[in-house]
């Protein structure tokens, strides 16, 4: 398989087989190597907030459970009874004391251990020994500044190396504010029939179809300037935004100007004020360039392999693999603590209009997605590759920033290094195999002018 | 919001006549016919000025969990729109450049159900329905939406006009790519 997996992707000249999309051998290896490996997204504190309060998420295609300890910790388990593998919980989130299975009655605290058996001492005669039947914890739970993660691989880096320089650009939204952050309402799920690949690439690095595909949406609701981006592509200002790459597999798209995250709300007077309130605030926290620049302004953050958040848009989204031509696509809202109910409120509401359900921009990337798909199933698409090879070669260091960088939000340059992240994985046998690269980190950078 | 009729049912509520009964069915026909034709323009005149458009998300929970996940308008919707919002929206079918939407959507809304009651308005009437809305696209998309709705609707110089809506939907996870309707 990995002599394959070497023909499927050449990052320098921005090749991807079809394959890769539609290859259900390849599939199931992405849920060992890249699932089953890497740092998962499970949940945000701000959703379970109290003692006993759990969220249910999925981990590649298996079920599982995240839930608030006494102490205020956070646990892992996967949702499945250690019995007869029933689903113990059925909600998508609430608060439990424990978890009972319908089908027989075992029940869990919510620290996983086994703490009751119906009938134990009557038909197992006191023999099972319960400490052996606890839920099966995900092997590492850790956070970083309100957002939790989970990770199968006990040989995987910490958290905090796994994100690598990518801390820098998710500090624009988890540390800008004093207050921290949030995520706002319930999960929006929907399926599409794509790939999960597909959708990642799309947000981690394509500016290039925004002002095509979305040409319509942004016609209804764009009230300010974004990089020069216009509808039908017809200019675009590269010196507005960065394409930045070569961070652990991470990707980053950032406009320059502070207040472009904002660009596709009808309304944006009230959201400007309070960023005007407090950018100050903002620059003494984080420094000029992150201050001025980038918070605020439109920012695609993506997490290797399935978490993407914009702050600016503000919209936070995972995406779960449900075979290898399906996904699930959860969205929140995300705030930050600091702002005033009505600025939340209208970020809600926002969120109904440009990337909900019912959102303009959506409908228009499900209609893509999974026509992109279904156009690598045949037996001579399958055969067939794809590109990302726009601006090759065109990348390096800014002063100020971690990351092998792109001008502009229009570049393939993101996509090049998603695809080579995932050959990495893909190619690995274990995490000892897997590349670390955080290209100009600023620790470096700091290095160098010392 | 209001001095317009609530949503919420009071304990005892005035059954309408026959004959506004008759009107308002014909009404939420009319509406439907309108909405499958894809006849925006026609529909829109229906939308009262202060419209509030409602259409919450739905999460699976316990029973024991009283949380409001209808009527709070703090939480996640679909919909929560007024009616320059609606407006919005179809904007972007004007431009052209709604790939998306060409080929068209093909549409069937068939409502159900219809009570019509008086409310602590004189010219609001409450109406309940059930819609089951279809939708077809490219050669095998299709999905159904189905589930209820309790509506305010007005009476004007100019026939009924809608004021709130509330759809309800019976999905956790949509089934399909999109909610590019309106039910």
């Amino acid at each position: 398989m990995n002599a394959n997996i070497a023909d499927l992707v050449d990052s320098r000249t921005g090749r991807q087989s079809r394959a890769i999309y539609s290859d259900e051998a390849i599939y199931r290896q992405e849920l060992e190597r890249i699932f089953g490996r890497c740092w998962l997204f499970l949940v945000h504190t701000s959703q379970i907030p109290g003692p006993g309060d759990y969220f249910r998420t999925f981990m590649g295609e298996d079920d599982i459970i995240v839930i608030r300890q006494k102490d205020g910790s956070i646990k892992a388990f996967l949702n499945s009874c250690t019995h007869r593998g029933n689903r113990i919980c059925r909600a998508d989130r609430g608060n439990a004391r424990a978890f009972t299975c319908n089908y027989h009655g075992w029940s869990f605290s919510p620290d996983g251990a086994l703490a009751g058996v119906p009938l134990e001492n009557e038909a197992y005669f006191g023999e099972l020994d319960r400490s052996k039947f606890g839920l099966v914890p995900v092997t590492k739970v850790a956070e970083y500044k309100g957002l939790i993660f989970g990770c199968w691989d006990a040989n995987s880096p910490s958290l905090e190396d796994y994100l690598g320089d990518a801390k820098f650009f998710l500090d624009v939204w988890l540390d800008a504010m004093p207050g921290g952050s949030a995520l706002l309402g319930e999960t929006q799920k929907m399926v599409l029939g794509t790939n999960w690949k597909l959708p990642v690439e799309n947000v981690c690095g394509d500016g290039y179809h925004l002002g095509w595909a979305h040409a319509g949406a942004m016609s209804a609701v764009q009230t300010m300037d974004l990089t020069g981006l216009s509808v039908g592509n017809s200019g675009v200002d590269l010196d507005g935004g960065l394409s930045v790459a070569g961070m652990n597999g991470h990707m980053v798209l950032s406009a320059l100007d502070g207040v472009s995250g904002y660009a596709f709300y009808p309304d944006p007077k009230p959201i400007l004020e309070y960023l005007e309130a407090n950018r100050q605030t903002v620059i003494d926290r984080l420094g000029e360039v992150r201050g001025k620049q980038v918070w605020g302004a439109q920012v695609n953050i993506t997490i290797f392999p399935n978490l993407q958040l914009l702050p600016g848009l503000n919209w936070f989204r995972v995406y779960h693999p449900k075979g290898h031509g399906q996904i699930e696509q959860w969205t929140w809202a995300m705030a930050e603590n600091d702002m005033p109910e009505a600025v939340k409120a209208q970020i809600l509401e926002n969120q109904c209009l440009t990337f909900g359900l019912a959102g303009l921009f959506d409908n228009d990337d499900g209609d893509n997605l999974t026509a992109c798909t279904e156009q690598s199933r045949g037996w001579r698409t399958a055969q067939m590759d794809v590109y990302t090879n726009m601006a090759l070669g065109r990348s390096g260091k800014r002063e100020g920033f971690p990351g092998d960088i792109a001008a502009g939000l229009v570049s393939e340059h993101n996509q090049r290094y998603f695809y080579r992240r995932w050959q990495e994985h893909m190619m690995a046998q274990n995490w000892a195999e897997v590349p670390t690269y955080n290209i100009n980190s600023l620790a470096d950078q700091e290095a160098e002018h010392a | 919001m209001t001095d317009t009729a609530t949503l919420e049912r009071p304990a005892v509520a005035a059954a309408a006549s026959l004959e506004l009964t008759h009107a308002l069915t014909q009404t939420l026909y009319r509406e439907a016919r309108m909405l499958d034709d894809e006849n925006y323009k026609a529909w829109t005149e229906m939308l009262a000025e202060d419209l509030h458009y409602h259409m919450p998300g739905i999460e699976t929970r316990y029973r024991r969990d009283k949380t409001d996940q209808v009527t709070d308008l703090t939480r996640m919707a679909y919909y929560n729109d007024s009616k320059p919002e609606i407006l919005k929206r179809l904007s972007r079918l004007d431009t052209g450049t709604a790939w998306s939407e060409d080929p068209a959507t093909r549409y069937t809304h068939i409502v159900t159900n219809i009570e019509v009651e008086h409310t602590e308005k004189t010219d609001e009437f409450r109406v309940f329905s059930n819609f089951y809305a279809y939708r077809n696209r490219n050669e095998r998309d299709e999905d159904s939406l189905i589930g209820n709705r309790i509506d305010i609707w007005r009476q004007t110089g100019e026939g009924f006009q809608l004021v709130k809506r509330r759809a309800i939907l019976k999905h956790n996870v949509m089934l399909s790519k999109n909610l590019n309707i309106y039910i």
